[in-house]
């Protein structure tokens, strides 16, 4: 079949075979070489000016400038204060100044507590002024321990488990007139259980 | 390597030298074995002579640039006419969809025929060949564009049947029946100038 068809076409493609071929001129090499050269420029100038071209100032000045804006509108955003109360800022809640002292204890034993406590934080001052001398316990007042230990000898008939209270410092005077408020206190409760 | 060893080489062998070696006399000498085939083919194929010469530049570009994209698997014609073949293909699909209006539609009866007489020829006044090669340049154009591919490969450029089918990337069997059609159309255009 394929014979019969070429035959049949024969003369068509003698007529092609007959054209006359067409050449290229004599510049083509020196037309494709300068082509080769100049496109090899432009590659080269093209990735040289990717980078030029992100960072030119006509894109880095708006880029810029917005991350500026986003950052002064995070930072206005986070400096209004919160409605809530964060949890972790919330300082405790202080009780209200009121030195409670065991009602049932005797003058007597307060007197005798207050010795003792004073004894064991005499003990307890001398081990820490070995260790530590000038500066205080992190997060504490800023009075020496001497103070420290009048804080604690003045509250300390107060049951402190579970309380939420201040230290508070007092002079000589105020110490004075609390320990004459306890005695006063006991007087009246020995009196009251003896009428009962 | 020396000129006169480089022309003695095969062009499988002139591109791995310019593979391996970046030689380019080697590519140099492709470009002149192969510029005259492509521009033939071309310009056969889009009847234009300035528009093949950009296109078969633009070829050898492409072999300049990804010569390490052939591998020696194929035929090194295969290749450099598969991307001449492309490009015109390009070009000429291109320039089909800027044609956006026939003049036939021009008339107010659909019927009538607004077909400009072509006076450039005159059957019986024919001598000069170089008319004869327009006449059946410009029948070749007319014949449809997968027809004409192949029958421009097999007629004019005297490829085989597999090394067409490689290059257009169609079986053997369709490129033949294609063949036959476009000597078909060809002579069927060219029975005015064709005496038997």
């Amino acid at each position: 079949m394929d014979s019969t068809e070429n035959n049949e076409f024969e003369n068509v493609s003698q007529i092609l075979r007959s054209l006359q071929q067409v050449k290229a001129p004599a510049n083509f090499e020196a037309a494709l070489f300068q082509k080769i050269d100049s496109q090899e420029f432009t590659n080269r100038r093209f990735s040289e000016s990717i980078w030029s071209r992100l960072f030119s100032r006509y894109k880095l000045i708006p880029s810029a400038a917005l991350a500026i804006l986003a950052v002064l509108v995070i930072y206005f955003v986070n400096i209004q204060p919160d409605k809530g109360e964060n949890p972790f800022a919330i300082q405790p809640k202080v009780r209200e100044d009121v030195i409670v002292t065991d009602p049932f204890s005797s003058a007597g034993n307060i007197k005798s507590e207050i010795e003792k406590k004073e004894k064991d934080l005499d003990n307890q001052d001398k081990s820490q002024t070995a260790k530590a001398q000038t500066q205080p316990a992190p997060g504490s007042h800023s009075s020496t321990y001497r103070n420290h230990r009048v804080n604690v000898l003045a509250a300390s008939a107060i049951s402190k488990s579970g309380l939420n209270f201040r230290h508070i410092n007092l002079n000589v005077n105020e110490k004075k007139e609390v320990y004459k408020l306890k005695q006063r206190m006991e007087e009246l409760f020995n009196d009251n259980s003896s009428l009962k | 390597m020396e000129d006169k060893k480089l022309n003695e080489l095969s062009d499988e062998d002139l591109i791995l030298e310019f593979q391996q070696n970046n030689n380019i006399a080697a590519y140099e000498i492709l470009v002149k074995r192969y510029k005259n085939p492509l521009v033939n083919y071309v310009f056969r194929f889009l009847g234009d002579y300035e528009l093949c010469l950009d296109i078969v530049q633009e070829t050898m570009i492409k072999v300049y640039r990804y010569k390490d994209s052939y591998s020696s698997i194929a035929k090194f014609s295969t290749w450099i006419y598969t991307i001449a073949g492309n490009l015109a293909r390009t070009e000429y699909q291109r320039r089909k969809r800027k044609k956006h209006f026939s003049i036939n539609a021009f008339g107010e009866n659909k019927d009538e025929d607004y077909e400009i007489p072509d006076e450039s020829y005159m059957p019986d006044q024919i001598t000069d060949s170089g008319i004869k090669d327009k006449i059946i340049q410009d029948a070749l154009t007319k014949v449809s564009e997968s027809y004409r591919e192949v029958v421009i490969l097999r007629d004019i450029q005297g490829l085989s049947y597999e090394e067409i089918s490689d290059i257009t990337g169609i079986a053997i069997g369709t490129v033949k029946s294609r063949i036959n059609r476009g000597r078909a159309q060809l002579q069927e255009l060219l029975k005015d100038i064709y005496n038997d």
